[in-house]
């Protein structure tokens, strides 16, 4: 009975939260497909990791940390491996997926003015203002104090005004 | 930028999987579920009631509980929460339901402890210390309201009077060497803070660094006024230069600062080894900090290293003029060896506790004692300064009464983030030994 319940609550929490993964995700890597796949790997590994009977306390803050690993393991293995290769090809990984996206997209400007902010500072604002993560879910989800995630999305701020300004 | 802020929110929440996509990952979730079910959970062991269930009151309950509990162990656990509540306070912050324990209780204690004019002066350098303290993490916090900034500012206002009040009262007993080193001991709090708080204010939203502004505002005001205190103490060591009395106190001094100095060099050839071994820096580097708009001028390792090297400077003064038989002035330059020691660690100390670039304003102050027309030797004292004349009246009994001195002394200027440098002086009737 215990178990069923278990099932229910994950399936709920995955009409409540696929979105939101899926959309942190593409904000990540500008790639629609690898971002759907990415989200299905984190309910995957979520679920493993509950069904060796180990227990999580803020579900939704333990699948972004999943979704966020990933996204950084995925940026870091398409960096080492193919980046090269490509550039060599006259293709450029970062801008691909930002066309895609200002085709389809009405946050094109959005999303291509938050592509100029270092990785680290993208990372946290995708969090606070895409994910609408409080401080506290994303100190968890990067295993960081709050007064760290406080202190880099000040900073963030301060980067996207100085990317941001020259471009109104 | 609120507008950008806005616009973001609203547009990434019209991005969304494909209905059909969503519905072909939930199936292959499902399937996945399926194949690996949950663990099953160990039944639950039954707890056998120890007491009657249908008690009236909670409080009968918990009498009843601790009626069986020795009088030994019921003084522990007294003892558990009001040291719990205690250690629990001392974090709190204004705004926190402990905080008026910390200040009310814990600080209550200290003060009442602090026998003595020095002890009760270093007691509320302490309390100075903590107040910025606090300031600086309600500001990473985004807590630092008008409320708040307000409270802080009245609590510096009240601990600066009292550290000007205990200075004032150590010279007129005659103690001006504790009047310098106590002084310093502020200026490096107020200094080191100073230059976190700037931080903070430009990293942070407009509104919140309007009030970091505010605060940064009243440190800056309070750091000048407890220099100025400072600076009449220091005439009088620097006039009483040669008195033989003065020779042990300023050996000693010579001592513990080389002590520091050689702490200092430990400590940073430990940090530059750790460094050499990060692999991930946390921040972006000093240069990207330039490019971001950051008024950066060092990292806190070439900043430490400054501070040390200017320590290291002074020290060498010092130990020239103890040799020369200047014990006044060895006195006044191993205490600034010694303060900016302080400061560096404090300030390498706090931007590690807040992941910080600090900036430091080239404001170092460095004595330097000029011969003047009526063969007077005076401090002259570098600082970020706006020269303005005040009149610095001395108390009854002190030989510096019959001394009116007429003093140029450091004042803040709120329109300026000027590095320039002005000097000092002051002119004052020789003291009568």
């Amino acid at each position: 009975m215990e178990n069923l319940g278990e099932n229910q609550r994950f399936i709920e929490s995955y009409e409540d939260y696929a979105d939101a993964i899926y959309r942190h995700c593409y904000f990540r890597l500008y790639e629609k497909e690898q971002s759907r796949d990415i989200m299905q790997e984190t309910y995957l590994r979520a679920w493993e990791y509950l069904a060796k009977g180990k227990k999580v306390e803020n579900l939704r803050a333990f699948l972004y940390k999943i979704a966020n690993n990933l996204c950084i393991d995925y940026i870091r293995r398409k960096k080492e491996s193919s980046l090269d290769a490509l550039v060599e090809e006259g293709f450029d990984a970062s801008l691909e997926g930002a066309r895609e996206i200002e085709r389809k997209s009405e946050a094109s400007r959005a999303i291509s003015t938050l592509q100029k902010l270092d990785e680290l500072y993208r990372e946290v604002m995708i969090m606070r203002y895409v994910d609408d993560l409080s401080v506290k879910e994303i100190a968890e989800i990067m295993g960081e104090t709050e007064n760290t995630i406080s202190v880099r999305i000040h900073r963030s701020l301060a980067e996207l005004k100085e990317v941001f300004v020259p471009e109104e | 930028m609120e507008d950008f802020i806005k616009k973001l929110s609203e547009e990434a929440k019209k991005i969304s999987l494909e209905p059909r996509k969503r519905v072909s990952v939930r199936e292959n979730l499902l399937l996945f579920m399926k194949e690996n079910p949950l663990a099953r959970a160990e039944p639950q062991k039954k707890v056998m009631p120890t007491f009657r269930k249908n008690i009236a009151s909670p409080y009968i309950s918990f009498l009843q509980k601790m009626s069986r509990v020795p009088l030994g162990a019921f003084a522990g656990i007294l003892l558990l929460i009001v040291s719990g509540t205690v250690y629990g306070a001392e974090g709190s912050l204004p705004g926190d339901m402990l905080y008026s324990f910390k200040t009310g209780v814990n600080e209550r204690v200290r003060s009442v402890l602090a026998f003595g004019a020095e002890n009760d002066l270093q007691y509320h350098v302490d309390a100075l210390d903590r107040r910025l303290s606090e300031g600086e993490q309600l500001a990473v916090a985004m807590r630092l309201g008008k409320q708040e900034s307000a409270y802080l500012e009245k609590a510096l206002d009240s601990e600066r009077k009292k550290i000007a009040d205990g200075i004032v009262k150590l010279e007129t007993d005659g103690n001006y060497k504790t009047a310098v080193t106590l002084s310093s001991r502020a200026e490096v709090k107020l200094k080191a803070h100073q230059a976190v708080l700037s931080e903070l204010a430009l990293a942070n939203t407009d509104t919140l660094n309007n009030n970091i502004s505010t605060f940064l505002f009243s440190v800056e005001g309070h750091r000048d006024a407890l220099h100025t205190i400072k600076n009449s103490a220091v005439e009088v060591l620097v006039r009483e230069s040669q008195q033989p009395a003065l020779e042990s106190p300023t050996l000693a001094k010579l001592k513990s600062t080389e002590e520091q100095l050689a702490y200092a060099d430990k400590k940073t050839q430990q940090q530059s080894k750790s460094t050499a071994s990060m692999e991930d820096e946390p921040y972006p580097s000093v240069s990207s900090m330039r490019v971001m708009g950051f008024a950066v001028e060092a990292s806190p390792e070439v900043t430490v290293e400054s501070k040390i090297k200017a320590a290291r400077d002074s020290y060498t003064r010092g130990n020239e003029f103890f040799q020369a038989g200047e014990y006044g002035k060895a006195y006044v330059l191993f205490d600034e060896s010694s303060a900016l020691l302080e400061e560096a660690d404090l300030m390498k100390t706090l931007s590690e506790k807040f992941k910080l670039p600090i900036v430091i304003h080239t404001d170092t102050p460095s004595f330097e004692f000029k011969e003047t027309s009526t063969t007077q030797v005076i401090p002259t004292l570098k600082a970020t300064v706006t020269p303005k004349k005040i009149e610095i009246k001395t108390p009854t009994g002190n030989p510096l009464l019959e001394a009116k001195a007429s003093t140029t002394v450091p004042q803040f200027s709120a329109s300026s983030s000027s590095t320039s440098r002005e000097s000092v002086s002051t002119s004052s009737t020789p003291l009568s030994p």
